[in-house]
């Protein structure tokens, strides 16, 4: 591909001192890089414990790299080193530009879930944001009797895929997953999968934790995976065009 | 980009009888403590530096004595900082320090800029005044004399904090819960360009919280408020803010995102609060 | 070495008007500082008088610190010449000075009064003197002392409208009795005493001078004549005296004075004139004058 990735990881370290246990020191990604192709799905896989959510929260910088750098390029070309964005502008590109669907859902308490999503839609046309959560509920397969419900009483797979919904309002470039499928049925899988696929031929760059093989084989462009916090092996995935279609 | 709202630098407060010359160097050698160690005296407050832009939520977490109320208590110019100052950009366009403020500035200031909420809400409530006198008295120092005109805006903040219909119920009446709601919408009453919340629902019970912080989030998006939050609660913080401080014996220990601070605390003390946290 | 005073009946063993020289003198300045910065509330030296605190013992200092041999002086409590208060302090203001009383006011040169400010229009060359149980009108709410002055030197007066408000909210209007917060020439709320509202109109540029004294308090505050005295109000809810339509005096039939409400002959509720003098000169009475002799 000749187009410049979207997303370059070079050498990507982070090691964590845990000052109340002595200072003990627990390295937990060492040297990976890696880049994202625009539009490309990157699957990140791997045993629990492997370092593949923390791979995620540091390239975010929601956990501070010890070492390397993450660099970002917007949709102007120009590109972002992470690390040297003031933090309230980091803020408002990992609010923004770059979706994260982290594995646990945190919202207020006492709003209703259609609440939310309006909220979080970053334009300020309620009667617009309305419509596009209403859409992503039916997509979601997500009841419409509970709009009006607290997230906090959701079931697990209710949860995710709302967490998921919640971030798609914001319409991101790049959206990084974790674990987007973990606790659903094989049904509703399915509709998580066929929305994924379908943002990827919109041209969303993606790069998700995945441990399920079926999302694995549908999705991804590429499989990296990752163990005691290093690359182990990359992978690219072939698969017959029909399939995704 | 705009300007911050409010810019904290190198801000220092003293306490201390006969304090050492030259703003005890010694306390260079520690930041373990906030006593000096030849004098004695106590710093409340030591070099603390940090920004606050327009409509964000700002988080200053820490423990009790960490310095919070300090802070809190020069942004209400109930103290004057030993060294160091605070710029407003609503004063001067935030290039005098703001306790160049002559004492009817300052009046001004906290009439019309400044919105103030206390953990104890007998600190600003006048508890024999009704929750909607209470509103109003802050329209009655900032001038306004028509009481019609008066009770419709206070009856809007009191609606917004949903306590439209407890406007003329003596305070003394009503719950905690209602009451911190009250301090909040006599906070709104003039419009301010700033809030100051210092731990504006410790103390209450869950749902009470829960409904309270919403209530303020609303409030915040709707008004497009800058708010300083002052607390000890995670949960509150997580909620609400995005960017916070961290204090500890006066000196701030760690700066950065809310999530940063929470995922991956670096400072030993920032480690401690955060695995403390319920 | 002060001259002992004669009333021509006997050897008085005090001096003049009672007070000594010094005495007289540090009153006499704090009326000028309280005359100088109208409003504001002047602190300074109350000593012993021979009546107990709280019974006039600030207006008795002024008037004795202010009185003449030749002034004519006339005392009165909510308006009458004839109340114990009243004729007790007469009778001493005589003896110890052996001036002229009257209960005409607009014959004497000295009014003290207490709650009530005579009906008839002062003259420049007269001396309105107020007794006072409590000088600032921020005690309501503001136990501090030092904290009120702070509020006062800052103008931060918006409690005392709240009062008010709080007023309109329980009554539908300003139904404050006593104390009514008056603005003086913009700058320095003060608290009037208990007169009426009806009264407080009479003080706005008027000709003649008001002291006001706490002897308890150890305050002295002033109106100087022509003075801009505005009670506080509302634009929705301005400042109204007492409505008295429908009400006449018992006695006299006047309904341009305060009426004070009293049970007539049959225990029926009726209005007299509160202010005594205003009602027997309506009443085609003459107002007579009392040497110490006949007090």
């Amino acid at each position: 591909m000749t187009c410049p990735p979207v997303l370059e990881v070079a050498n990507l370290s982070k090691t964590f001192t845990l000052h109340l246990l002595g200072a003990r020191e627990i390295v937990a990604l060492n040297d990976v890089s890696f880049a994202l192709a625009e539009g490309e799905f990157l699957a990140l896989t791997g045993r629990t414990g492997a370092g593949k959510s923390t791979l995620i929260k540091t390239l975010l910088h929601y956990n501070r790299p010890t070492g390397g750098s993450v660099r970002y390029r917007r949709a102007d070309g120009t590109v972002l080193t992470l690390a040297d964005l003031p933090v309230i502008d980091l803020i408002a590109l990992l609010e923004g530009e770059i979706g994260y669907v982290s594995q646990h859902l945190s919202v207020v308490p006492r709003v209703g879930a259609l609440d939310l999503m309006i909220e979080a839609a970053l334009h300020d046309d309620r009667a617009r944001a309305e419509a596009e959560a209403l859409a992503l509920f039916e997509r979601l397969c997500l009841p419409e009797a509970l709009a009006p419900v607290y997230p906090v009483t959701f079931s697990g797979g209710e949860k995710q895929r709302f967490n998921l919904g919640l971030t798609l309002m914001r319409h991101p470039r790049l959206l990084i997953l974790d674990e987007p499928t973990a606790a659903l049925d094989p049904a509703t899988r399915e509709v998580v999968i066929d929305l994924l696929a379908d943002l990827k031929v919109a041209g969303t760059s993606t790069i998700a934790v995945l441990h399920d093989r079926v999302a694995v084989d549908r999705l991804a462009d590429r499989e990296i995976e990752i163990n005691d916090g290093r690359i182990m092996a990359e992978t690219p995935i072939c698969r017959k065009e029909e399939t995704v279609l | 980009m705009a300007n911050p709202v409010i810019r904290v630098e190198n801000l220092s407060l003293r306490h201390g009888a006969r304090p050492c010359a030259g703003n005890c160097p010694a306390m260079e050698a520690t930041t373990q403590s906030a006593v000096c160690p030849v004098c004695g005296a106590v710093w409340a407050l030591r070099d603390v530096s940090f920004e606050v832009w327009p409509g964000e939520i700002f988080g200053i977490v820490g423990e009790s004595g960490a310095g919070k109320t300090s802070l809190i208590d020069m942004l209400d110019f109930r103290a004057e900082p030993t060294s160091g100052a605070i710029y407003y950009n609503g004063w001067r366009e935030g290039k005098q320090p703001l306790h160049d403020a002559s004492a009817e500035e300052r009046r001004a200031l906290r009439n019309s800029d400044l919105g103030i909420v206390y953990q104890n809400p007998r600190r600003a409530l006048m508890m024999g005044m009704s929750a909607g006198g209470n509103v109003i008295e802050r329209m009655l120092a900032a001038g306004e004399r028509h009481i019609g005109r008066m009770r419709s805006r206070a009856h809007g903040h009191l609606d917004h904090m949903e306590l439209g219909d407890r406007m003329d119920v003596e305070t003394m009446t009503l719950s905690a819960g209602m009451r911190q709601r009250v301090q909040i919408a006599r906070a709104l009453a003039n419009r301010p360009q700033v809030l100051l919340l210092d731990e504006p629902t410790t103390g209450l019970d869950l749902s009470v919280q829960a409904r309270t912080l919403d209530l303020i989030r609303k409030v915040q998006r709707e008004l497009g408020l800058t708010v300083i939050l002052v607390t000890h609660d995670w949960g509150v913080l997580r909620l609400l803010a995005r960017r916070a401080i961290v204090l500890k014996a006066g000196r701030v220990v760690e700066s950065g995102m809310v999530t940063q601070l929470m995922e991956d605390p670096q400072a030993p003390y920032t480690q401690l609060l955060v695995s403390s946290a319920l | 070495m002060t001259e002992r005073f004669t009333t021509g009946a006997w050897d008085a063993p005090w001096p003049f008007a009672y007070l000594d020289e010094f005495m007289k003198a540090s009153v006499r300045l704090a009326v000028l500082r309280a005359v100088c910065i109208p409003g504001y509330q002047v602190p300074y030296v109350s000593e012993e008088v021979p009546i107990a605190r709280g019974y006039g013992s600030g207006g008795l200092q002024v008037t004795l610190s202010l009185i003449g041999p030749d002034d004519r002086y006339k005392i009165i409590d909510e308006g009458d010449d004839e109340t114990v208060n009243a004729v007790n302090l007469r009778r001493m203001v005589g003896l110890v000075t052996g001036a002229v009383a009257t209960t005409d006011p607009e014959r004497a040169d000295l009014i003290q009064t207490r709650h009530k400010v005579p009906e008839v229009p002062l003259r420049e060359d007269q001396i309105v003197i107020l007794q006072v149980a409590f000088p600032d009108a921020l005690r309501f709410f503001e136990r501090s002392e030092a904290v009120a002055r702070q509020m006062h030197a800052e103008r931060d007066y918006s409690k005392l409208w709240l009062r008010l408000y709080e007023s309109v909210i329980a009554h539908g209007e300003i139904m404050i009795g006593g104390r009514y917060p008056v603005m003086i020439e913009g700058r320095y709320v003060l608290d009037p005493t208990h007169v009426p509202r009806w009264d407080l109109p009479k003080l706005d540029h008027s000709p003649a001078l008001f002291i006001f004294c706490a002897g308890r308090e150890k305050r002295i505050y002033a109106i100087p004549p022509d003075t801009t005295v505005e009670p506080l109000g509302f634009e929705d809810h301005p400042f109204r005296v007492e409505d008295q339509t429908g009400r006449s005096c018992r006695l006299c039939g006047s309904t341009e004075s305060f009426l004070a409400p009293a049970l007539g002959p049959d225990g029926e509720m009726t209005w007299t004139c509160s202010d005594s003098a205003w009602c027997r000169k309506c009443r085609g009475e003459t107002l007579e004058d009392m040497t110490w002799q006949t007090l």
